[in-house]
């Protein structure tokens, strides 16, 4: 049986370990399956829906690009943000946890991206080793979808 | 056995806490850093990405990174083909700076972290506390070259200085393991 609340919680490490300021997954086709605790009000709901219709945008399109480029898997899209400076900056990391599951961070550009990737594969381990030994139907809240 | 059990704990405490391991490795650098009058500390990851930073100095900290980091992967690549067995730290020693360079793993999750200090040798304090010693050693290296007549290699080796003294490399041993039990709890 697989459920929602241990996905959240190993998002939530990510949270904690990492400094992040917030993660979300999703599926291919951008629907929301969880989000960490802090971002689970309705308006952060409806940015995270559209967030998350973007992104399978952004993914289909450089999938094609990466098809097109070198016939391989796409792994990992990293996007740099600077407004004013490298203080008030967003990264946004969007990586393939699992079969067609996909983990989004938005963090701020000054935290050490070599940490960020070290923590996002740590959880990638977590959620997928947590996905392979489940069996039978997702328990989500009723907004999450799968 | 306790004793010791409680000690360690409460030694490790403050990096065993909630907060985040970015906040608790930026502590430990910056606790070696301050210590040693280093002027740059930093963790890079296998791909040369920074994990980890503490800037003592104007020091640009991606030229550092770039430079250690391709010269760790360049070593690794050569380590096989000059039968080498695994490199325990390498330095590079300069008329004004040393770069010490060494391999953090993380065996939990099969990775090598690399910690890559640069010491510049006008603020630091290793230099001067060793000075006596090193010219206490020099007296006694002139009185065997008379005494053996002894060639001249002795004499450059230690005027050149490869010279880092034990406590700070306790100091950095001591930091490798505070750094693996972030990464292995």
């Amino acid at each position: 049986m697989i459920s929602e609340k241990p996905l959240q919680k190993f998002l939530n490490e990510l949270k904690i370990n990492s400094g992040i300021s917030r993660s979300i997954l999703i599926t291919e086709d951008g629907l929301l399956i969880t989000r960490d605790d802090e971002n689970s009000n309705s308006n952060d709901l409806m940015q995270n829906m559209e967030i998350g219709a973007i992104t399978a945008g952004i993914l289909s399109m450089s999938e094609r690009l990466v098809d097109l480029l070198t016939k391989q898997k796409l792994n990992q899209i990293l996007i740099k943000t600077e407004l004013d400076s490298e203080e008030n900056g967003l990264t946004t990391i969007i990586t393939l946890v699992y079969n067609n599951i996909i983990l989004l961070v938005f963090f701020p550009s000054k935290l050490n991206v070599g940490l960020i990737l070290f923590e996002i594969e740590e959880t990638k381990q977590k959620i997928s080793d947590y996905l392979k030994n489940q069996k039978g139907d997702f328990i989500l809240n009723p907004e999450s979808v799968l | 056995m306790m004793k010791n059990h409680k000690k360690f704990n409460s030694k490790f405490n403050k990096y065993n806490s909630n907060e985040n391991r970015h906040i608790a490795l930026t502590k430990i650098l910056s606790e070696l850093g301050n210590k040693e009058n280093i002027s740059a500390c930093l963790i890079i990851d296998e791909n040369g990405l920074l994990v980890s930073e503490f800037i003592n100095d104007s020091i640009n900290k991606d030229i550092l990174t770039v430079f250690s980091s391709s010269l760790n992967i360049n070593l690794n690549k050569f380590k096989g083909n000059l039968n080498l067995a695994d490199i325990n730290f390498l330095m590079l020693n300069t008329k004004n700076g040393i770069i010490f360079l060494k391999e953090i793993p993380l065996k939990k999750h099969k990775r090598r972290f690399l910690l890559s200090i640069f010491f510049k040798k006008s603020n630091n304090n290793f230099e001067k506390s060793n000075i006596k010693s090193l010219k206490i050693h020099y007296r006694f290296l002139e009185y065997l070259y008379k005494l053996f007549r002894l060639e001249y290699i002795f004499k450059d080796h230690y005027f050149n200085g490869t010279y880092l003294n034990n406590k700070i490399l306790k100091e950095i041993e001591n930091v490798i393991f505070k750094i693996q039990f972030i990464f292995n709890q």
